[in-house]
């Protein structure tokens, strides 16, 4: 009985935890997702259903073919970057952010900004990317949600001009 | 942009149905002005429209109950009243988010509502960091299968196409 209470227990801690974490990130872009100071990029997982009903023929844009192939396996994309007090909000970040859920990817030291990776793994598949840059001129937060297949989120990235997407690319790199 | 909202119009062709009072009451209660321009088309006149050479986007037309876009240089020009209404209504339990931008005073956001397995309407809101408002509604009854594209050659949709393809290219303040 000890031992079910011990089992019980953890798992109900690992759970939490685990949605803490989720929540630390929900609760940072909720706080800053109305201030100025910040540009915002919040694609809800509505609009990605949405997005996966469509074909390419529907639509009268040659990058949307990138676009709809990627977009079809995703599920929630939440970004938030500055350039005003960015080491500060880095710093905020990190205190509130405990990685230990999250699998590091890559981290690169890159004129004196930090970009990290890190991705959330389940089941053999990516439930989530995180990509944190900290740095005397840029802070960025960015989260994508859903079956994650890290090249085509990277070039969703780059054919949508998403703020603080270019450092996506250094994934590229690695694969 | 552009691409964004190209996929995002197109996901607008659904089934719409519905009235949509909030965003009717919001029309009626901005009073005219040279400092508004407004538009609502009904779908009866988007058919007259058409052309007989349009067969491609007659069924997808037949469909819309209509179309209604709003802007002004500045949301002073708008009673606060009718703006707080429209906010209020939108952020309704009956609305839902599909996807917003914001960059410094710089605010794009869609919305859609559902009823049912239909959408009964979706909605484009657009505010500038030196205080423009540009506002878009479509209300109609769609399928996907209906999904022709809406490039409908009337005055005022070209407003849409006047976002930039690029968001470093959104208005600054």
């Amino acid at each position: 009985m000890k031992y079910l209470f011990t089992f019980l227990a953890i798992t109900v801690l690992s759970i939490s935890s685990s949605f803490a974490q989720a929540d630390a990130i929900a609760n940072f872009f909720e706080k800053y997702m109305d201030d100025e100071r910040f540009t915002m990029v919040y694609v809800t997982p509505r609009m990605f259903q949405m997005l996966d009903r469509l074909s390419p023929d529907d639509i009268d844009d040659p990058d949307a073919d990138v676009v709809l192939q990627v977009a079809k396996d995703l599920r929630g994309l939440r970004i938030l970057t500055t350039d005003q007090n960015p080491q500060g909000f880095y710093k905020e970040f990190n205190a509130k952010f405990s990685k230990s859920n999250y699998e590091p990817l890559m981290l690169v030291r890159d004129k004196g900004s930090d970009i990290q990776f890190l991705i959330d793994e389940s089941n053999d598949y990516i439930r989530e990317l995180v990509m944190l840059v900290g740095g005397q001129d840029e802070f960025v937060v960015l989260s994508f949600t859903g079956n994650i297949d890290i090249n085509k989120v990277s070039k969703l990235a780059k054919e949508l001009s998403l703020p603080g997407g270019e450092h996506l690319e250094k994934l590229e790199d690695k694969n | 942009m552009k691409t964004i909202l190209c996929l995002v119009l197109a996901i607008a062709s659904l089934n719409l149905n519905a009235q949509n009072q909030i965003i009717q009451s919001f029309f009626d209660a901005v009073p005219e002005s040279e400092d508004i321009f407004r538009l609502e088309i009904s779908g009866s006149i988007l058919k007259f429209a058409l052309g007989d050479e349009a067969e491609g986007e007659r069924k997808l037309v037949n469909k819309i109950k209509a179309i209604r876009l709003m802007g002004a240089d500045q949301s002073t020009d708008l009673p606060s009243y009718a703006l707080g209404k429209l906010t209020k209504g939108l952020r309704s339990s009956t609305f839902e988010p599909l996807a917003e931008f914001r960059d410094g005073g710089d605010k794009v956001e869609f919305m859609i509502r559902e009823n049912g397995k239909y959408i009964s309407d979706f909605v484009a809101r657009i505010q500038d960091g030196d205080g423009g408002f540009f506002f878009f509604s479509i209300e109609g009854n769609f399928s996907y299968d209906d999904i022709q594209g809406l490039d409908l050659d009337i005055d005022g949709m070209d407003h849409l196409k006047k976002l930039p393809k690029d968001r470093k290219e959104l208005p600054r303040a």
